[in-house]
């Protein structure tokens, strides 16, 4: 099991087998502390008539390599 | 109506359960969205019964908001939705339940279109008879009273329509149905150019007003958003105090706002435990004896010498409009012009984007990282332009990683990326196993785009990968 929850073994020759939780999805992002259920990603938005911030707050998670967030420029796209 | 006294409440999301919890005191309803909860099955739609589970066990009263089968359109609701929102009002014992006034979904040449966003109806005299046919179907297969949401209306007001106003008095006393009277809603069109506040409270039968509902928001583009975005702003607060005492029937005062407001630290919970005491002390000045406020008396039906498109109509040129598409016609000409339709189409295309990057986050980190953010929002841009919004999420999440995998195949690991994105969510959705095959190490394609890093070199493979609901 590694440190992010995911387990893995090898069932044949090239072929491996890896278990992955759902919940890893959410969990393992070690930037992102925003923890959400899976409101918006299966059913119907709530009713909100308004600014939609979930792309904004994807965007300031990137990093680049050196692990210095980026700044990606304009948020309102 | 004989409806309980209920209070002060918050609208249930998940991540506002900090707020919950600290305001635990304050609150003495928690509003559910069940449609929030629910995902798609072969026969109709599945709950997710963690959800169902966490809320029977809240000690609020709960009440039940709908915001999938709006009742202002030519769609009726969708039956197969109408049973399952019936239990979650029986499950959780709501006294009452609401819906929007509003349509979201059109035809399309025989073909059913999502709009993705809760339209306003033309204020005709055959749209409310619409509306009100509507609603008393829907009071049919529901075991309690429904009351309907007065909706944010960003569209100029049309010659010949009647008022904000006229039209929900019209709607709810043809539907003998109770108002969810959404002063935040009201405000913003106000703000926007439509009828103020007062005047539209001047029209409505009070003693059908059973709960009001209090937001913040935000400006775009000169546009005042009913954004959900915040604490109520003070101006909004002090209406709420003068409105209030005056309903007769009020039996809840509930606060919306969403989740990622508070969740991503814009909004601190100290501020908003100070609002929800302020909404107390206005729940206090209601006076058992109170009668509607004097009303001027109600102006009389528009004259009707301005033909006003039939609901059908109107329903397919905003959508159009909306949607950007060019349609002919001068309604479709006149709606196209409205700045307040570009608004809608505005918030419209930021929707589509939180919902790919909400569903496919390791993907769009991969995009961007891989090849930028510029050519993420040209596919993104492209996508929206090819293809309507989809009613529920994950349909328009799994056409955006179809989207992405024809049209930019040069993007490293895309396919495989995609693949376990979208067996996570059908994991979710069906709380089933789901197996995908990759071509490389998932664990370190995943580790290394969770860290917001660029997949380093992966040798190839073959991953048999199992996603587990949990």
């Amino acid at each position: 099991m590694s440190e992010f929850g995911f387990g893995g073994d090898v069932v044949t020759g090239r072929t491996v087998r890896v278990t992955v939780p759902v919940a890893a999805f959410n969990d393992l992002d070690a930037i992102q502390r925003v923890q959400r259920d899976v409101l918006g990603q299966l059913g119907c938005e709530a009713c909100c008539s308004g600014w939609d911030i979930r792309f904004e707050l994807a965007r300031q998670f990137v990093v680049d390599e050196q692990l210095t967030v980026r700044a990606l420029g304009p948020l309102v796209r | 109506m004989n409806l309980p006294d209920l209070g002060v409440g918050l609208i249930h999301q998940p991540g506002l359960e900090p707020l919950l919890e600290a305001g635990h005191d304050l609150l003495d309803v928690v509003e559910v969205e069940p449609q929030t909860f629910w995902s798609r099955t072969d026969s109709g739609y599945r709950q997710r019964t963690e959800t169902m589970a966490l809320l029977e066990r809240m000690p609020q009263r709960k009440l039940v908001h709908g915001v999938g089968f709006p009742v202002g359109g030519t769609h009726p609701p969708d039956p197969a939705a109408l049973g399952p929102f019936a239990d979650t009002i029986r499950r959780l014992s709501a006294p009452w339940c609401s819906e929007h006034l509003s349509f979201n979904r059109v035809d399309d040449g025989g073909r059913e279109l999502s709009t993705l966003f809760l339209l306003p109806p033309v204020q005709s005299p055959a749209s409310a008879e619409l509306a009100a046919a509507n609603i008393r179907a829907v009071q049919r297969l529901l075991p309690v009273p429904f009351a309907f949401e007065t909706g944010v209306n960003y569209v100029r007001p049309q010659a010949g329509e009647l008022s904000d106003g006229a039209f929900f008095a019209r709607v709810a006393e043809r539907a003998n149905c109770g108002i969810l009277l959404d002063l935040h809603n009201l405000w913003c069109n106000e703000r926007n150019g439509r009828q103020p506040v007062l005047d539209v409270l001047a029209e409505l039968p009070l003693d059908r007003v059973w709960e009001v509902h209090l937001a913040g928001g935000q400006e775009l583009d000169g546009y005042w958003l009913d954004a959900h975005s915040g604490p109520v702003p003070e101006a909004l607060m002090d209406l709420a105090a003068e409105v209030v005492p005056a309903l007769p029937a009020v039996r809840a005062l509930i606060f919306e706002m969403v989740p990622e407001q508070l969740t991503s630290g814009r909004v601190a919970l100290p501020e908003l435990l100070t609002q929800l005491e302020r909404m107390r002390e206005i729940w206090a000045l209601r006076a058992r004896d109170v009668r509607p406020a004097a009303a001027p008396g109600r102006p009389a039906a528009p004259p009707g010498t301005i033909e006003l498109p039939g609901p059908g109509e109107w329903e397919i040129a905003l959508a159009g409009a909306a949607a950007g598409r060019e349609m002919p016609g001068d309604l479709a000409g006149t709606l196209r012009a409205d700045p307040g339709v570009g608004v809608i189409r505005r918030v419209v295309d930021q929707v589509r984007a939180g919902r790919v990057v909400d569903g496919l986050r390791y993907t769009y980190r991969l995009v961007v990282l891989t090849r930028g953010e510029e050519r993420f929002l040209e596919l993104l841009d492209s996508f929206r332009r090819a293809t309507g919004p989809e009613l529920l999420s994950a349909d328009e999440v799994a056409a955006f990683g179809a989207y992405l995998l024809e049209h930019a195949p040069d993007v490293p690991h895309l396919a495989d990326t995609v693949a376990l994105e979208l067996a996570a969510l059908r994991a979710r959705a069906d709380g089933t196993d789901q197996t995908v095959r990759v071509g490389v190490d998932p664990l370190a394609l995943l580790a290394a785009l969770g860290a917001g890093r660029p997949p380093p070199p992966l040798a190839p493979g073959d991953y048999r990968t199992v996603i587990q609901p949990s």
